[in-house]
C-alpha cells in the first residue's frame, strides 16, 4: 500500500531488532517480509541428490532469490535440506563459466572462443579421432546430473551417429550394483515399492547409508515415522560407522567392513531356523539360484546353505560389536515386523561384491513375503537426481540401451534403429567400455577424444592419479561442459559453459521410479547454452565434417526447434512415445503437459495420460495398482513378475557364498579406510563448496579416528595425519570420536584441495558383475605428521 | 526457550556493565560486541561450524537444538541465523517458509513461528 | 544500499544523551527505546563499509554498551555486484590451485 521496497524493508528491519528484545513499535505486523516477496515462484525439482524434492525457485526481478518446498509433493511435503534451500545462489554465481574456452596443448592457458568456433573444433576432434583410429576411440562419459533429454540426446548421436557403445556415466560409480540387484532378484531394474511406504512401515533396516546426512529429507520421514510410533516401529542401523542416522536406532550393528555378506545370511539362517518366513509367499512366487550359470536348486539347500552363517560364525566373521543374540533380534524384528523397508546406498553398492550384498538383502524380503505390499519394499537410494531417470532408464551405461534394453539382444537393438530411422546395423553390437576400462583406454592411449559431460572424473574415480595420467596426455583430447570450473577441467582442451538447473527445461526421474518436470525459470550467466543445443549443433558439424549424412538424421526431428522449450519437449516426446512405449518403464503417459499438471510428477509405469495424472504407479507388479501387471497378468495370483530379466516370472533367491573385499589390511597397511559423504556438500563439492554458508560448515574434509585408534597412535584431535595407501596419500585433520569401528577410518570425499582428494588412496577394484569400484574398502596406514594448522578451504579456479 | 536467550543476553549485557563500571573503557570488547554481539573473528576461525563453539557457550541453546527434530534432521544453525555476512540473531520468516510453507501460510497472524514453537526445541504448541 | 537493523545498547540512565546524540546521525533512524537501555535503530548506508565504519563510530559513544546487527539486507549490493561493478573481499578461492599443494 504504496510502501516503497526500499521502506518496507527498513520497516522489517527495525521490527526484527525490537522483536529482539521485546519491545513494541507502532508499525504494522503485516507489513513483515513475507514469502511472497518474489515476482513468481517456479516449480521444479531440487539439483542435488536423488531423493527428488519438489521445490519452488522464487524469482524477482529475472533473478533467482529463493527457494522452498513444495508441500503437496508426495516426496518431501514441502521439506528441503540445507543444501537444497540454498542451491538457487549458483545461478547468479561470479565464478560460473560463461564462455566457450579453448586450448590446444594442455600445457597452454585457455581463450575466449565463439560457439561457432568451439563446435567446429569439438567436430573436428572427433571427426578425426574416427577417421584415423576407428569409431571405439571415442568416448562419452555423462552425469547422473544431467537431464533425461540430455542423457538420452547425447547417447543417441554416439550410437547411431559416431557408431559406439562408448556411452557411459557416473552412476557406474554409484548405482551400478543396485541394477545388478534389481535384475537378478526381481527380473528388473528399479524399486518396486514408493517412499509412501516409509509411513506405514514398522521396521527400517537401514545398512551401508548415512540417510540422516546423504538424503536429509528422506531421513525426516523415517524420523517422524519412528519419533510418531516409538514403541512399535523400529529402527536398525547396520554400518561399520555410528553415523548421525544412528541417533534414531534400536539397535546400530557395527560390524568389520566388508562383512556383511555374511551379516544378511545370518539374519536369513535365523528367520528360516525360527520359522519366520512367508512360506506362501515363497512358494508362489520364489526360486532359489546358484552361480553364473544361475542353476536352480530347491529351499533345503539354500537352508543348508546357510548353515555357515549361523550367527554364532557368522558374529565371529563380521566383528565389531556383532554378537549372535544382536544378530537374532534383528532378524525377529525384520521378519516379524508386518512391514519392513530396507534402505542403502553406496556401502552396499560400492563393493567388490556389490551385487551380491544387493541380492542378499531382497533376499530377506523374498523370504519373509516382505514386498509388494504397504510398508514393504527393498528401497535402493539413488544419490543423483537423474541416475535412474537418465542414465539406466535413458540409456546412459555402455551396455543399455534406451528403456532398458540390452546393446546385445539383436532384436531390441533393431528396435532402437528402427525408432531411430537409421539403417540396422548402425548400433555395434557389442557393449562399449565400462568406466573402469574406459578411462583404463584412456590410459592406453586407445580413446583420442572424450566428451565428459557434468561430473569431474578427476577427483571422483577411485585411485584418481593413475586415471588422471590418462587425462594428462597431449594426444587425448577432452572436451568438459559444466558449469564450474572443476578438477577436471583442469584437463580439458575445450571447455563448454552450460545452462544450471532452472536455466533450461528438462526431466529428472528419482529413486521411486519418478520423473519431475523442472522448466525454464531464469536465463543462463554470459554465454552457457543448454546441452541439448549444444549436441545437436556439434552431431550437425559431425555429419559434414566425417560426410555421414546418418550422423544428421539423428537430431533432425529436432532441427531448428526453439532450444529452452521446444527442443527438451521434442526430445522428451521421441524418448517416450517411441522407445518407452510397451517397455517396463513405460513413460508414454507422462507428457510435459501432464507433468506440468503435477504437484510431483509421475511414477512409472504410466502407460496413458489419464493414468500419469494419478501420479502413475506406486507398487510395481501389483495387479489394480500397476497397469502392467494387469496387462501382463498369466494367473489368478495377485502378483506378477514380468520383469524382462526373468522369463520364468519369478522372484530369485540367490545362493551367494560370503566374500571379503579386494584389499584386506595387513601388517604394512594395517587399518580399513573407507569413505563417505558430509550434510553440507554434494560430490566433488564443486556447487556446495560455492556457497559460503555451506563451505564454511564443513570447510575441509578430515579423517574420522576411533579414539582407542588414536590413543594407541599418540594422535590428537585436529592433528595433521597421513593417510596412505599402497596407491597415494593424503594430509588430513583428525577428527577423533567413536564414529569408525575400532580398526578403520573414515574420510570424507568432497574436498578438492590436491593434499586432501581421498580418491587418491581409494582402490579401483571393481565388482565382476556390475563394474562398479570398490571406494569403501581399502588398507591404508595413518601416522600422526605435525599438530594442528590452519587450513584453507580449496576450490578449483580458472586461471588468469 | 526465548528465557535462555534472554539469560544468554543478559549475561553478556551484565558483562559489558560490568566492564563499563570497571572504568577501563576496554573498546576492544565493546568493538567485539558490536559485531552482531558476537565475538570479532579471523577468516580463519570463521571456518569453525557454530556449533563447535555453542556447545560450551551456549550449551542450553545447543542441547535443546541437538534433540529436536532439527538436531536430528541436521538441520543447522546456519539455516536459520546465517553465517556471519548476513547473521540474524532472530531469524528471518521466510527461512521456515522454505520447509514449512504450508504452516507459515496458516500461522496466527501477528504472531511469529517461535512465539508458540519455542525457538531451537520447536516441540509442538507452547 | 545496505540497510540494517540494530539494537544498541546504552547505559539506562544516560538515554537521553545517546538520544541525542544518535538522532544528529543522517543515516540512522530511531523506532523506539525502552527503559533497560536498548534502542531500536536503522541504519542505511551506500555500502557495507561505510555501515561498519558508521557502527564503530557509535560504539565509541560514551555511554554506548554495545551495538547489536539484528537484520541486514543488502539486496542492491548483491545486484551491483552481479553486474560485476561491486566486488566484495573474499576470505577464500581466486587462488591458482597450487596454493594449497604441499
Amino acid at each position: 500500500m504504496g510502501l516503497s521496497r526500499r521502506e518496507f524493508i527498513k520497516r522489517t528491519a527495525a521490527l526484527t531488532a525490537a522483536s529482539y528484545v521485546g519491545m513494541n513499535l507502532p508499525l504494522k505486523e503485516e507489513n513483515r517480509a513475507q514469502a511472497s516477496d518474489v515476482d513468481g515462484w517456479h516449480r521444479g525439482v531440487c539439483r542435488l541428490c536423488g531423493t527428488g524434492c519438489r521445490v519452488e525457485l522464487g524469482v524477482k526481478g529475472g533473478k533467482a532469490v529463493a527457494l522452498r518446498g513444495v508441500t503437496g509433493s508426495r516426496t518431501n511435503m514441502g521439506y528441503l535440506c540445507m543444501k537444497g534451500m540454498l542451491f538457487y545462489r549458483l545461478m547468479g554465481h561470479p565464478e560460473r563459466l560463461t564462455k566457450p574456452l579453448y586450448r590446444a596443448s594442455k600445457k597452454d592457458s585457455f581463450k575466449e572462443i565463439s560457439w561457432d568456433e568451439a563446435l567446429d573444433i569439438a567436430s573436428r576432434e572427433f571427426a578425426r579421432a574416427v577417421r584415423k583410429y576407428g569409431n571405439d576411440s571415442v568416448a562419452y562419459y555423462g552425469s547422473g546430473q544431467a537431464l533425461t533429454e540430455e542423457t538420452y540426446l547425447f547417447q543417441k548421436v554416439m550410437r547411431a551417429g559416431l557408431q559406439t557403445n562408448n556411452v557411459e556415466g557416473n552412476p557406474r560409480l554409484c548405482m551400478a550394483s543396485a541394477v545388478g540387484g534389481y535384475i537378478t532378484s526381481f527380473g528388473a531394474d528399479e524399486p518396486i515399492g514408493s517412499y509412501a511406504n516409509i509411513e506405514k512401515a514398522k521396521c527400517f533396516f537401514i545398512i551401508g547409508s548415512n540417510t540422516a546426512e546423504a538424503h536429509p529429507v528422506l531421513f525426516r520421514r523415517i524420523m517422524r515415522r519412528k519419533l510418531d510410533h516409538k514403541d512399535e516401529v523400529k529402527v536398525i542401523n547396520a554400518d561399520p560407522r555410528v553415523s548421525p542416522t544412528s541417533r534414531i536406532a534400536d539397535m546400530h550393528l557395527q560390524f568389520m567392513p566388508g562383512t556383511d555378506l555374511a551379516l544378511l545370511h545370518s539374519m536369513a539362517w535365523v528367520i528360516i531356523d525360527e520359522g519366520l518366513t512367508d512360506r506362501e509367499f515363497t512358494e508362489k512366487y520364489a526360486v532359489f539360484r546358484v552361480g553364473k550359470d544361475k542353476k536352480q536348486v530347491d529351499f533345503d539347500t539354500y537352508k543348508k546353505f546357510l548353515d555357515d552363517y549361523t550367527p554364532e560364525k557368522a558374529s565371529r566373521i563380521c566383528g565389531g560389536n556383532i554378537t549372535p543374540d544382536k544378530i537374532r533380534t534383528v532378524a525377529r524384528w525384520f521378519a516379524k515386523s508386518g512391514g519392513t523397508v530396507s534402505l542403502w546406498t553406496m556401502g552396499i553398492n560400492q563393493r567388490k561384491r556389490g551385487v551380491w550384498a544387493n541380492n542378499l538383502i531382497h533376499n530377506l524380503h523374498i523370504i519373509t513375503g516382505q514386498l509388494c505390499k504397504p510398508g514393504a519394499d527393498s528401497l535402493s537410494l539413488t544419490g543423483q537426481p537423474n541416475a535412474c531417470g537418465g542414465v539406466r532408464e535413458g540409456g546412459g551405461l555402455c551396455h543399455i540401451l534406451p528403456a532398458h534394453r540390452l546393446v546385445k539382444k539383436d532384436k531390441l537393438r533393431h528396435q532402437v534403429e528402427d525408432l531411430w530411422g537409421v539403417p540396422r546395423g548402425r548400433i555395434p553390437p557389442k557393449p562399449g567400455y565400462h568406466t573402469m576400462a574406459m578411462f583404463t583406454a584412456v590410459n592406453q592411449g586407445k580413446i583420442k577424444a572424450m566428451w565428459v559431460n557434468c561430473t569431474s572424473p578427476a577427483q571422483s574415480l577411485p585411485n584418481c592419479d593413475l586415471y588422471n595420467k590418462g587425462l594428462a596426455r597431449e594426444d587425448f583430447f577432452l572436451v568438459v561442459t559444466d558449469i564450474f570450473p572443476t578438477r577436471t577441467t583442469e584437463y580439458a582442451n575445450l571447455i563448454l559453459p552450460t545452462a544450471f538447473h532452472f536455466e533450461k527445461t528438462g526431466v529428472y526421474g528419482c529413486t521411486e521410479r519418478r520423473s519431475q518436470l523442472t522448466r525454464k525459470a531464469v536465463n543462463a550467466p554470459g554465454d552457457a547454452k543448454p546441452e541439448v543445443w549444444i549436441v545437436r549443433e556439434w552431431a550437425k558439424r559431425l555429419s559434414r565434417d566425417l560426410n555421414d549424412p546418418v550422423i544428421a538424421t539423428t537430431v533432425k526431428p529436432f532441427d531448428g526447434l526453439e532450444e529452452d522449450y521446444e527442443l527438451p519437449e521434442a526430445i522428451w516426446n521421441e524418448y517416450t512415445q517411441k522407445l518407452t512405449r510397451g517397455r517396463d518403464n513405460d513413460l508414454s503417459g507422462a507428457t510435459y503437459r501432464v507433468l506440468s499438471r503435477m504437484d510431483d510428477g509421475v511414477q512409472w509405469p504410466a502407460p496413458t495420460e489419464e493414468f500419469a495424472l494419478q501420479g502413475g504407479t506406486v507398487i510395481k507388479f501389483v495387479k489394480g495398482y500397476d497397469p502392467l501387471a494387469t496387462k501382463h497378468s498369466k494367473d489368478e495370483n495377485p502378483y506378477q513378475f514380468y520383469g524382462p530379466a526373468h522369463p520364468d516370472r519369478k522372484l530369485w533367491v540367490w545362493l551367494r557364498p560370503h566374500k571379503g573385499p579386494e584389499e584386506m589390511p595387513d601388517s604394512e597397511y594395517p587399518f580399513y579406510l573407507s569413505t563417505g559423504r558430509v550434510i553440507d556438500h554434494w560430490h566433488t563439492s564443486s556447487m556446495t563448496g560455492r556457497i559460503i554458508e555451506l563451505m564454511r560448515s564443513n570447510p575441509y574434509a578430515y579423517v574420522e579416528i576411533n579414539p582407542a585408534d588414536a590413543q594407541r597412535l599418540g594422535i590428537k584431535p585436529g592433528d595433521m595425519v597421513e593417510v596412505e595407501s599402497r596407491r597415494g596419500s593424503n594430509l588430513l585433520p583428525a577428527k577423533v570420536y567413536e564414529g569408525p569401528v575400532k580398526g578403520m577410518v573414515f574420510v570424507y570425499w568432497y574436498d578438492q584441495a590436491e593434499s586432501r582428494m581421498i580418491n587418491k588412496v581409494t582402490k579401483d577394484a571393481y565388482d565382476p558383475g556390475s563394474k562398479e569400484p570398490e571406494f569403501k574398502i581399502c588398507a591404508c596406514r595413518i601416522r600422526r605428521v605435525s599438530g594442528p594448522r590452519p587450513l584453507k578451504p580449496f576450490l578449483v579456479q580458472m586461471k588468469g | 526457550m526465548k528465557k535462555n536467550i534472554c539469560c544468554f543476553l543478559l549475561a553478556c549485557f551484565v558483562a559489558a556493565v560490568a566492564a563499563g563500571c570497571a572504568g577501563t573503557a576496554d573498546k576492544k570488547v565493546s568493538d567485539s560486541m558490536a559485531a552482531a554481539r558476537h565475538p570479532e573473528l579471523t577468516d580463519q576461525e570463521k571456518l569453525t561450524p557454530c556449533a563447535a563453539c555453542h556447545r560450551d557457550i551456549t550449551p542450553e541453546i545447543y542441547q535443546q537444538w541437538y534433540d529436536s527434530r532439527h538436531g536430528l534432521g541436521k538441520v543447522k544453525c546456519f539455516q536459520c541465523h546465517g553465517t556471519y555476512e548476513n547473521f540474524r540473531v532472530s531469524p528471518d520468516e521466510t527461512s521456515c517458509a522454505a520447509c514449512h510453507n504450508a504452516q507459515f501460510q496458516h500461522a496466527a497472524k501477528g504472531k511469529r513461528c517461535w512465539d508458540c514453537h519455542p525457538a531451537h526445541g520447536f516441540v509442538a504448541h507452547r | 544500499m545496505p540497510i540494517g537493523g540494530f539494537v544498541i545498547t546504552a547505559v539506562p540512565e544516560d538515554m537521553n544523551a545517546v538520544l541525542e546524540q544518535l538522532a544528529s546521525l543522517d543515516q540512522l533512524d530511531i523506532h523506539g527505546h525502552d527503559e533497560k537501555g536498548n534502542v531500536v535503530a536503522v541504519i542505511e548506508c551506500d555500502t557495507s563499509e561505510e555501515m561498519e565504519r558508521l557502527v564503530k563510530r557509535i560504539n565509541r559513544f560514551d555511554s554506548v554498551l554495545s551495538v547489536g546487527l539484528t537484520y541486514f539486507n543488502a539486496e542492491d549490493e548483491v545486484e551491483r555486484m552481479a553486474a560485476g561493478n561491486y566486488v566484495p573481499p573474499r576470505s577464500f578461492g581466486n587462488k591458482p590451485p597450487d596454493i594449497d599443494q604441499k
